[in-house]
């Protein structure tokens, strides 16, 4: 008879993604409730329930690592992080969403719950420890994110974006699990830390020099490179991107690398670091590959909705640099810098407020059937329009990486780590790069603000909807607020190594 | 020796089964084909003392969900899959080479390593078989993997609302 051990489990830890489970569900339930004109108050009622979750969240923050559910979930400064950013980031989209989703017929109680459902998948990876857990985040995220790009189903971009990110998606899920199931072959277990004990144990050398367990490792990286959609595993992003009803595209250019980033620190970091050297190099070539490929191919774009997609595969590059450099080797020993760390999180929250805003931007112009997406219908609009135009200017500077915003910390700080950890080309590849990206945002600027109004050119006019006011008020003083005094923000960036390694 | 046996003929099974899935143009036999692989997967799980995942994905997979499958193939009438014009010129060749590029090298990486013996678990298969398949699992997934029982519900969750929101009339 087998005897039944009950563990220890410490539910609190896990407040944010109950709250988040039950408030899909309220969600669900109250959306039957209310008619088709109304939607938006299921919206409402998400965003406040988002707000409150990531309260919650805030609240675990600097107490420490802890696990509980037998090891599967860990509670740290990396994962509390991770989570409120991802929190953030779905408050303003949903504020994003309330105003599109009228515009565009697609305001159903559902947009809300799979937004939802895939924040809740974003949370379970950001605190997987595990294989398994952080394989079921990513799964749940991914489903509702296909669903989501391809809520227009009215609009045939959209579903074809839909196909594509699902047939990809589904693709690189396949890859990543084979790399998993390598793991587990050769570790004998799916925990994080139990795979890093094998590594360390009794012939653990021996496995980390074996060919099936690098091809499994370069498995592992190739699922989460189709995730962070790292050149060259980026195809199926432009028109994904593109496809997806905008504050959609907004919250997984930035919610998605959130969760993705973190979990695949957590892997490599802590369970692999005897192949540190391997997972090192991959990962430098495809950071140079990603940052060279994201930029110049956003050159050629015609549509700023493809152009952004482009451009986010390169700061999808800078986030990844700050992966590479995070790790450096002295004198033969892997050492582990939290430099590197701070800068990828630093970099993310740069990120979150400026992508937002930028896309926040072309929601903006939607009214019925236009969607602003041409560069050319933003002849003029910084005359026509001063303040529009100007926090367009803020959030390209940002991108960009200008002072004063908050891009030009994030990259500073970055470019200062991959400097300080010698690795000088990754630098200099990524300053290149940056100048090369200055071209396209410049241009946009030069567009609104040099080029006059064509005769035939449509008229571009702004909504002037309350939630979107609001969310582009929070995001341009959060831009310029990061890029002028980062100082508590470097803190809390700093703080996310703590307990992590 | 009768296992290894039994494991090639599995293996070979399972994956004719799955060449077949696309290789077959009309949906209607893909489907059947994906019956084989997962009767060999069946199978497979058996040979490794697996009784209760075997028998699950039989009565699940192969009979419930291809069921499934084959009512929405009939329902929705899939004619034979069109054949089209490649964008690329080439493009099929090309994929065969980097195909044959990629199977080749993991050939390589596979017929050069001896596979090692691991550390037995907490539940090798003497104790499986004392205990039973059954109450292990029931017991795992209530104790120690609660956390990722829960998250596969949520899981399922989504994909019955995905699949609603995608699929259903919307009236307007």
């Amino acid at each position: 008879m087998l005897e039944v051990v009950i563990p220890d489990i410490a539910l609190s830890l896990a407040l944010p993604e109950i709250g988040l489970a039950i408030l899909v569900c309220a969600v669900l339930i109250i959306d039957l409730f209310v008619s088709l004109e109304n939607k938006s108050r299921v919206g409402v009622v998400a965003f406040v329930g988002v707000v409150i979750l990531g309260l919650v969240a805030f609240g675990q923050w600097g107490e420490g690592a802890r696990t509980t559910f037998s090891g599967f979930y860990v509670v740290d400064n990396l994962s509390v992080f991770v989570k409120v950013c991802v929190l953030l980031c779905t408050a303003i989209s949903i504020l994003l969403l309330l105003q599109y989703a009228k515009v565009e017929k697609i305001n159903y109680g559902e947009l809300y719950a799979m937004l939802l459902f895939s924040v809740f998948g974003m949370l379970v990876m950001a605190s997987g420890n595990d294989l398994i857990t952080i394989y079921l985040g990513l799964e749940t995220m991914s489903i509702s994110i296909y669903v989501l790009v391809a809520f227009m189903r009215h609009d045939p971009l959209s579903r074809e974006a839909g196909l594509k990110y699902f047939l990809m998606g589904a693709f690189a899920s396949g890859v990543l699990l084979y790399g998993m199931a390598l793991t587990y072959g050769f570790t004998g277990t799916t925990s994080i830390r139990g795979i890093a004990a094998a590594f360390s144990g009794e012939g653990g050398a021996a496995i980390a020099q074996n060919p099936v367990m690098i091809f499994g490792l370069i498995l592992l990286v190739a699922g989460f490179g189709f995730k962070l959609a790292l050149a060259p595993f980026h195809m199926w992003l432009p028109d994904a991107y593109t496809g997806a009803p905008t504050p959609i595209t907004g919250f997984m250019s930035v919610a998605v690398k959130f969760a993705t980033v973190a979990a695949l620190m957590r892997i490599l970091f802590v369970a692999f670091p005897a192949m540190a050297d391997r997972w090192n190099a991959l990962l430098w070539a495809l950071t140079a590959f990603t940052l060279v490929w994201g930029n110049v191919a956003a050159i050629a774009q015609t549509s700023l909705k493809r152009m952004l997609a482009y451009s986010s595969i390169g700061h999808a590059g800078y986030v990844l640099m700050g992966v590479v450099v995070s790790m450096t080797v002295i004198d033969g020993k892997v050492t582990f810098t939290d430099i590197g760390i701070s800068a990828v999180a630093f970099y993310l929250l740069a990120y979150l407020f400026t992508n937002l805003g930028a896309f926040g931007m072309l929601i903006l112009v939607c009214r019925d059937g236009y969607r602003g997406d041409n560069i050319e219908d933003w002849k003029g609009i910084g005359q026509a329009h001063p303040w529009a135009g100007m926090a367009f200017v803020v959030f390209l500077l940002s991108l960009g990486g200008i002072p004063p915003t908050a891009g030009f910390v994030g990259k500073l700080y970055l470019f200062a780590a991959a400097v300080q950890t010698e690795y000088y080309w990754l630098a200099a590849i990524g300053l290149v790069m940056s100048a090369v990206s200055m071209y396209y945002y410049g241009r946009m600027i030069m567009v609104m603000y040099m080029e006059n109004r064509g005769e035939s050119q449509e008229v571009m006019s702004f909504s002037s909807a309350p939630s979107l006011f609001f969310a582009l008020v929070v995001l341009v003083v959060a831009t310029l607020l990061l890029g002028i005094f980062p100082g508590s923000f470097l803190d809390a960036a700093k703080g996310t190594v703590a307990g992590f390694i | 020796m009768a296992s290894s046996l039994f494991f090639y003929f599995l293996a070979v099974v399972t994956t004719v089964g799955a060449i077949a899935v696309v290789a077959f143009p009309s949906p209607l036999y893909s489907v059947l084909a994906l019956i084989l692989t997962f009767l060999g997967l069946a199978g497979l799980y058996l040979s490794l003392h697996a009784q209760f995942v075997a028998i699950v994905q039989v009565i699940i997979y192969a009979s419930a969900i291809m069921m499934l499958f084959l009512f929405v193939v009939m329902l929705i009438n899939l004619g034979r899959e069109e054949k089209r014009e490649l964008r690329l010129p080439g493009q099929k060749l090309l994929g065969a080479i980097a195909g044959l590029a990629v199977f080749s090298m993991l050939l390589k990486v596979f017929l050069s390593t001896s596979l090692m013996t691991g550390k037995k678990g907490s539940f090798p298969p003497e104790r499986v078989s004392e205990l039973g398949n059954t109450q292990i699992i029931g017991n795992l997934l209530l104790t120690d993997y609660v956390l990722p029982f829960q998250a596969m519900g949520v899981l399922l969750f989504v994909g019955i609302v995905g699949a609603v929101v995608l699929a259903r009339r919307r009236s307007r």
